[in-house]
């Protein structure tokens, strides 16, 4: 508290008051303390200036608060979004959300979680140990991106899993994202544009892995970051599919 | 002392208005419905503003704040103003979109305390409504959300505290934190 300009045994009174009141200053300005607190202090007030000033200011800042404008318009026009978001709710009545649990999920959810298990069991898989003497280089070329065949093929060398659990991921991802997106009126708005950003975020960090793998091929850390990153992308999707 | 989305006696009128929109737009009138945002959005959009603290977050609340009621607009039965049921179920989605972002809102309640917040302006000019704008959107999420509701909306602490499920003694105890947060930083 400030100086009150009293002797130092009224000083620290003083500041045993203002300690005892400054907690009550909010609820002094609200009017919300009983009518003996209210005068007591108010008292107070009118031998403190330290205490004072804080009533002013907090007045001042209430009055600010006031000030502000009710209404404040966006910078663009949110209506088509939402419009959008309307029209596939069908145009006779009021829609109703849409809530589904994992067990009653429809097709597409169930068959998007057929496909992210797959595919991060088989990402994860194919990281093991490498084969002595395995070439870096798949000599059947572009890998498949079958998943549902994934556990079937040959163990490849470690380049070539990498590539397919690259393209496992970017499939899995994008059947999920897309089916996500053709339900989005049973699914938060807000979820969707969470989940954008942070899969944008994901994406950054897997760009900049694989710009990494590229001056170090077959670096196993680097995999591993890169599996761990599309688990983290697959994960965000399918959390959003659970709650939709 | 509540001011919600609108100001109580003196929009008996608009509200007959908004009614009349309500009643075909819960009818399944899309026209009616858009020109219950066109009337409505900008008063939705400063609660998620200030609420939110960031402005691209703000949108999808509000966004998110009308696909609901067009949901909901069957059960509105005009026992209360239609600003106010918009404006307390606006509240409810921004709250309820925290809730489900639980941890990412945690760590920037435990990230957001004074320290975040830039030097005050002490000396500067007092563009203090901007400033308040401003500042308000430096505080913690807590303490904004309570400010914004006590002292912008006008809500009481009994009020907030059943909207957020926070007890009121940790409502007085945010406001508390956000008015001399704001204090500080306006240098008010």
């Amino acid at each position: 508290m400030a100086d009150h300009g009293l002797s130092n045994q009224g000083k620290a009174s003083q500041d045993d008051a203002c300690g005892a009141h400054e907690p009550l200053l909010d609820d002094f300005v609200d009017g919300l303390l009983d009518g003996g607190t209210q005068r007591r202090v108010a008292q107070h007030l009118d031998t403190c200036d330290a205490c004072r000033g804080q009533v002013e200011s907090l007045r001042r800042l209430l009055d600010l608060a006031s000030d502000l404008p009710g209404s404040v318009e966006p910078e663009r026009d949110l209506w088509p979004a939402i419009e959008a978001s309307l029209g596939a709710q069908g145009e006779a009545s009021a829609p109703t959300a849409v809530r589904t649990d994992l067990w009653r999920a429809p097709w597409w959810q169930q068959a998007a979680a057929a496909l992210l298990f797959t595919v991060l069991g088989a990402g994860l898989g194919r990281l093991g140990p490498v084969p002595p003497g395995s070439p870096d280089i798949d000599p059947d070329g572009t890998p498949s991106t079958s998943v549902a065949l994934a556990a079937d093929r040959d163990v490849p060398g470690p380049a070539a899993a990498f590539a397919q659990a690259e393209a496992d991921y970017l499939r899995a991802k994008e059947t999920l994202w897309l089916a996500l997106y053709e339900q989005r009126d049973s699914v938060s708005l807000v979820q969707l544009r969470t989940v954008e950003r942070n899969l944008a975020v994901i994406d950054d960090a897997l760009r900049e892995l694989r710009e990494a793998l590229d001056k170090d091929p077959g670096n196993p850390d680097l995999q591993k970051l890169v599996l761990a990153n599309h688990r983290r992308g697959l994960d965000l999707l399918w959390d959003l599919a659970r709650v939709g | 002392m509540d001011k919600t989305l609108g100001d109580a006696a003196g929009d008996d009128a608009v509200d007959a208005d908004l009614i009349a929109l309500v009643r075909r737009a819960q009818g399944g009138d899309r026209q009616a419905f858009e020109a219950l945002y066109r009337q409505t959005c900008g008063r939705v959009h400063a609660l998620c503003q200030r609420m939110c603290g960031d402005a691209h977050e703000a949108e999808e609340m509000v966004q998110e704040a009308f696909i609901r009621a067009w949901e909901k607009l069957p059960s509105f039965r005009g026992s209360s103003a239609f600003t106010s049921w918009l404006h307390r179920l606006t509240v409810n989605v921004v709250l309820g979109g925290w809730r489900k972002e639980g941890r990412h809102r945690e760590r920037v309640v435990a990230i957001g305390g004074p320290e975040q917040l830039d030097g005050p302006t002490r000396g500067s000019e007092p563009r203090l409504t901007l400033d308040l704008e401003r500042a308000i959107s430096t505080l913690p999420a807590g303490a904004r959300t309570v400010f914004v509701l006590h002292d912008v909306e006008g809500h009481r602490h009994r009020e907030i505290a059943a909207m957020t499920g926070l007890a009121e003694g940790t409502c007085k105890a945010q406001l508390h934190r956000a008015r001399r947060l704001l204090r500080e930083r306006l240098a008010v």
